[in-house]
């Protein structure tokens, strides 16, 4: 293993096929790991007292103790506004619970308006209050809306699969702009890439209902269902598919069928960070049918889809940008 | 500090008096922040932890006294948040995003093995100790190329000295480092390694 590597690491300045090839290593050498070790924390300790970091310290405390000591904050206006003060208590608590609560990853979340993103090459979650999680995709953007009525609306641009616990005390829908999916108690998988055509809704579990904006029921889905929306001609069609195709991207996995390449190439520019022309439009609609690990790199899998057509690639690293992969 | 200034501070933190909050939170960011930072590689979420470990001291103040200590909370605290949040977020990443998994798994292994406050302040007083030896232009050359991460022609410039003489300063300071650490061998190997 190389110096430069373990500089890098050390650093966090390493990619992400460096790391993965070092962590590999590491996961297979005993000796390298206890090495890993004493240097990750020696870095980290001879850096303590020289470290330079972005964080404003001063808006950081007053952050917390606004968190600490919401009430305390606001005692100046006791004296001269006695009244007043009850009511912008009131409205300051109100206000607090919607911005201030503290939303950390390791608990549940209780909220008001978050929103989430899951950067491109990464599978984030998000565990609610009531032990429901959401898996938010690669280059996705959620947000979540809950109402005084504790009603729940969610807005997704991007790819989610939802694991929701039954209860019939939480009304949670999902809205996609021209139509909306309320959940009873269930696990689904949405699809609304912004950028493409259709909306994808995959039934594993339970029962959703979909509604139109005027809250009209347009349909209701069973399990295993598959649900294609045209945004265009604003049609809906509905048919019988296996549910893990739909949610494997949650597993780690890409599973094409009967997929072209177009399609193909802009899951793999979602994942990979990269920018994919192709340029022999004939080969576009070309189908594909496969299951890829999410982990093997991009050149990988052009070499697979390589070997079953006649396909050429050529890959450009760009430091400014995303790298260019053009097909041809 | 004195023992009359440390009673009071105690005494306003133990009445939640902001102006004493605000300034263990200056004193006690820096080192903690870093700490989270160094394991976690999420500048969000560090400062989660950073203001959660404060919470814990501001929900344990009116059992504050002057015989109670900050620094050693503080850094117990912080590990076990870093560690707590390390292993809840490597079992949601296992079989989603191997590398991140791994680099959590291994970071995480290692905030272990960091030991308790005393262990970790015997550490970083080595370190420092030894660094703070050096003499006066060694020591600054020194920590110019492994602190600020400028490269021999910068720092040349900088001092206003030639890079060989640049070269010669850093040899020599290792020399002196690998001798004053010989225990820590392996942060000489690194040293020696970033700075080649």
């Amino acid at each position: 293993m190389s110096d430069e590597i373990f500089k890098k690491i050390l650093d966090n300045k390493a990619t992400q096929a460096e790391k993965f090839n070092f962590y590999q290593e590491l996961e297979q050498d005993h000796a390298m790991r206890e090495l890993f070790y004493s240097y990750k924390n020696l870095h980290t300790v001879s850096g303590l007292d020289v470290s330079r970091y972005s964080v404003e310290q001063k808006a950081s405390f007053e952050r917390f103790w606004s968190r600490v000591n919401p009430i305390n904050a606001l005692r100046l206006y006791k004296i001269w506004y006695r009244y007043a003060a009850v009511f912008i208590i009131a409205l300051s608590l109100g206000y607090l619970m919607n911005h201030l609560v503290p939303v950390s990853k390791d608990k549940p979340v209780l909220f008001q308006h978050i929103e989430y993103t899951s950067e491109k090459g990464s599978v984030s979650t998000i565990h609610l209050e009531d032990g429901s999680a959401i898996w938010l995709s690669s280059a996705s953007k959620l947000s979540l809306d809950k109402q005084p009525s504790g009603e729940m609306t969610a807005r997704l641009n991007g790819e989610a699969y939802f694991d929701l616990i039954p209860d019939t005390s939480r009304k949670l829908s999902v809205d996609l702009g021209n139509f909306k999916v309320r959940d009873i108690g269930t696990r689904f998988n949405i699809r609304a890439y912004g950028a493409e055509p259709n909306v994808f809704t995959t039934l594993v579990e339970g029962k959703v209902v979909l509604f139109d904006n005027e809250n009209k029921s347009l349909l209701s889905m069973e399990p295993g269902e598959y649900m294609k929306f045209d945004k265009k001609t604003n049609q809906i069609a509905v048919s019988q598919q296996d549910p893990s195709i739909a949610t494997a991207w949650k597993d780690g996995k890409f599973v094409f069928i009967d997929k072209s390449l177009a399609e193909i190439c802009r899951e793999l520019e979602n994942w990979y960070n990269v920018e994919i022309i192709i340029g022999n439009k004939s080969l576009a609609n070309n189908k594909y049918t496969s299951v890829i690990k999410r982990t093997t790199t991009v050149n990988m899998v052009l070499k697979m889809l390589a070997l079953t057509d006649k396909i050429n690639y050529k890959v450009t690293d760009r430091k400014e940008a995303r790298d260019i992969v053009y097909v041809y | 500090m004195n023992p009359v200034k440390l009673h009071e501070l105690m005494l306003s933190l133990q009445k939640g008096e902001k102006p004493a909050f605000e300034a263990i939170y200056n004193d006690f960011f820096g080192v903690i922040y870093h700490l989270s930072l160094q394991y976690l590689h999420d500048e969000k979420v560090s400062e989660e932890i950073v203001q959660d470990s404060f919470m814990k001291l501001w929900e344990i103040r009116e059992t504050l006294n002057d015989t109670f200590n900050i620094r050693n909370f503080l850094y117990t605290i912080t590990k076990n948040n870093c560690l707590n949040y390390l292993r809840n977020q490597k079992i949601a990443l296992k079989h989603q995003e191997k590398i991140k998994y791994l680099e959590m798994q291994f970071n995480y292994e290692a905030l272990e093995k960091l030991g308790n406050y005393m262990e970790f302040e015997e550490l970083r007083e080595k370190v420092s100790r030894a660094i703070d030896a050096l003499p006066a232009d060694l020591r600054e050359t020194f920590k110019l190329s492994r602190f600020e991460e400028l490269h021999y022609k910068e720092i040349a410039d900088m001092q206003s000295i030639s890079i060989k003489t640049v070269e010669a300063r850093m040899t020599k300071a290792l020399r002196i480092l690998r001798f004053e650490l010989k225990d820590y061998v392996t942060l000489i190997c690194l040293i020696s390694n970033l700075l080649s």
